[in-house]
């Protein structure tokens, strides 16, 4: 057999482990920056895979969980798109209220509901932001935050003041109401009901069979994707002696994120022949057949007496 | 004498999952060489992450060579860098671990961290660990496309290519044809000689006596349940028997009926008394 390379041999002695290894002089060895980005984005995969991957929620009882889902689907789609119409922030109010009040009553995790509701509208404040201020959006001034007194600046003439106004505050907060609504009602929808039966509850809705498989596959090859994405980061960081230069790491992102998509690409085809050999056929069956009960009539007449009330303020 | 590792009473768990290490405790000395036993879902891979500081534990917690691993620690100079170089990490899914485009640029990865060594070097490290490894062939291929096995061995030829001091394998053998598995096998014998210290998670009885001189067991409740070297453990058939690495198997022959235990699955020999 094989003799192995001389330089093979494992050479590091108890007293080595105080220094850098060899071949690593000290000034290229720079302490890697710990990145607050890394943990927010660890943070973002748990909470996707679990939406993605864990149907424990919609295991447990509730109150949503116990309706049935073509009704489900349809009451909260309802309200969703309602929610788009809505002009005042009340109305947004409300439903954001019975947002919470649902989720409590389906025992969805707190962790789950606002971990998602704090992530997404955050995001949408940033961009909205920008929408507050005079110089986009007309109206009184509530705040002041720098006054030029007719300032040119070259051939322009200034605004004579930036300021937060009234009108600008109402379309931002009504913006971030209304995504933190659509989202958590999205999240409510997944998180109480299993997937099979969501995919079933969009067929039995008149969703085209071609547009709910694809919705299918798309929600098998996310789960991989973030499995695979996450794997990846630790073999990465198992095999890094150094942190390297921004460039070098921008450009193993871009190395990584096409490794990514060739193994998703490899498996998920995989999942697919797996799918097939068990018999799928691009239909949804289910264990047992939905059944519909009065409750489930109730829950859709509530909701539609909801949007249409909210939809008259 | 300084432990290489330190195992302080840890318990760890997955986000949102109950614990799957609990109050786990042991040390490592240098150039030993550890096999860590356990059925499936006893917890054997989640120890090896920690221990290759990729989790952390939620209580207690794991020194090496003195030095606490946190988060923070590992990203510290020196120890960070003295960390990664010396202790490589086998996954069991050899398919999660491998990320570039080639099979030469999988094994120059770690290697390219370190400045001080040249290309020259380096493709001369590449070349002779491949060479060994016997998949001289695969070197410009998509590690991706790769079989399993193969994929497998350019995993650990990526690992031995800076040469580590601490190896932690995660079912090294599964999945390996008898050739690659022999190769395997004879490679791990000489670095342990050379003072390499081996951590191997396995199902592999029969390979055992080849891979370690000292055993862990975890039980399916995610506790430490032995500790000592494996012959004893292995001939050990109530503990073997009570964390289900062996199955009690039933059998006939001719009028006799018995039962004894079994850690392989099929063909076996063994002689009656009655
Ligand atoms: N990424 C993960 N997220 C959540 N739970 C996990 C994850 N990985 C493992 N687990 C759980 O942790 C427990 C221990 O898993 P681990 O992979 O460490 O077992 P193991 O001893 O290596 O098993 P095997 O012999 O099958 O490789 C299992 O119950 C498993 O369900
Ligand atoms: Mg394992």
């Amino acid at each position: 057999m094989d003799q192995l390379p001389e330089w093979m041999l494992p050479q590091s002695t108890p007293d080595q482990w105080r220094t850098l290894p060899d071949g690593l002089p000290q000034k290229s060895a720079r302490p890697p920056r710990r990145s607050a980005a890394r943990s927010a984005v660890r943070e973002m995969i748990t909470l996707v895979s679990g939406m993605l991957t864990d149907d424990a929620t919609a295991a447990r009882r509730g109150l949503l969980q116990s309706i049935d889902t073509r009704f489900k689907t349809l009451g909260l789609i309802g309200i969703l798109v309602a929610s788009t119409f809505m002009h005042s922030l009340v109305p947004l109010a409300i439903c954001y209220l019975m947002c919470i009040t649902l989720a409590a009553a389906s025992r969805v995790s707190a962790r789950r509901f606002l971990g998602v509701l704090l992530v997404v509208p955050f995001f949408s404040l940033v961009i909205v932001l920008p929408a507050t201020l005079n110089i986009v959006t007309q109206g009184h001034p509530v705040w002041t935050i720098w006054r030029t007194d007719g300032m040119h600046l070259g051939p322009w003439q200034l605004p004579c003041m930036l300021a937060v106004t009234d009108s600008g505050l109402f379309i931002a907060s009504r913006f971030v109401l209304r995504t933190a609504v659509c989202v958590s009602l999205v999240v409510l929808l997944t998180s109480t009901t299993r997937w099979s039966y969501l995919f079933h509850g969009l067929r039995a809705l008149g969703v085209p069979q071609l547009f709910v498989a694809v919705l299918n596959m798309m929600q098998r090859y996310l789960d991989v994707l973030i499995r695979s994405a996450e794997q990846i980061h630790l073999a990465k960081i198992s095999r890094s002696i150094t942190s390297r230069s921004t460039r070098q790491e921008q450009s193993w992102v871009a190395a990584g994120i096409g490794a990514l998509f060739r193994r998703t690409y490899r498996l998920s085809g995989q999942v697919y022949l797996a799918m097939l050999s068990r018999g799928y056929t691009g239909e949804v069956k289910l264990l047992d057949s939905p059944r519909s009960h009065i409750r489930d009539w109730v829950f859709l007449f509530l909701a539609a007496a909801l949007v249409a009330l909210l939809l008259r303020f | 004498m300084q432990f290489l590792f330190n195992v302080d009473n840890i318990t760890f768990a997955y986000p949102g999952e109950g614990p799957c290490l609990l109050d786990v405790s042991f040390n490592v000395n240098f150039g030993e060489r550890i096999a860590m036993l356990g059925a499936n879902g006893s917890g054997k891979s989640t120890l090896l992450h920690l221990l290759d500081g990729l989790y952390f534990p939620s209580t207690g917690s794991i020194n090496v060579m003195g030095q606490k691993l946190t988060e923070e620690s590992v990203e510290t100079v020196p120890f960070g860098p003295r960390f990664r170089k010396e202790v490589g990490f086998l996954f069991q899914n050899s398919d999660a671990q491998l990320f570039c485009p080639t099979v030469e640029e999988e094994l120059a990865f770690a290697p390219l961290q370190i400045s001080g060594w040249s290309r020259d070097e380096i493709m001369g490290r590449i070349t002779d660990t491949l060479d060994l490894l016997g998949i001289a062939h695969l070197r410009d291929r998509t590690p991706q496309k790769l079989s399993a096995g193969q994929k497998k061995m350019v995993a650990l030829a990526s690992i031995l290519v800076v040469s580590p001091s601490v190896l932690l394998l995660d079912e090294p053998t599964a999945g390996l044809d008898p050739r690659s598995q022999s190769i395997l096998l004879d490679i791990l014998d000489q670095l342990h000689r050379a003072g390499m210290t081996l951590i191997t998670a396995t199902h592999d009885l029969e390979l055992l006596p080849h891979l370690a001189d000292r055993a862990l067991v975890l039980g399916e409740d995610h506790t430490l349940v032995a500790d000592g070297p494996v012959e004893p453990i292995l001939a050990d058939t109530d503990l073997l028997l009570s964390v289900n690495l062996i199955h009690a198997h039933t059998h006939r022959h001719g009028d006799i009926s018995h039962t004894h235990p079994h850690y392989h699955v099929i063909g076996h020999e063994h002689s009656h008394n009655s």
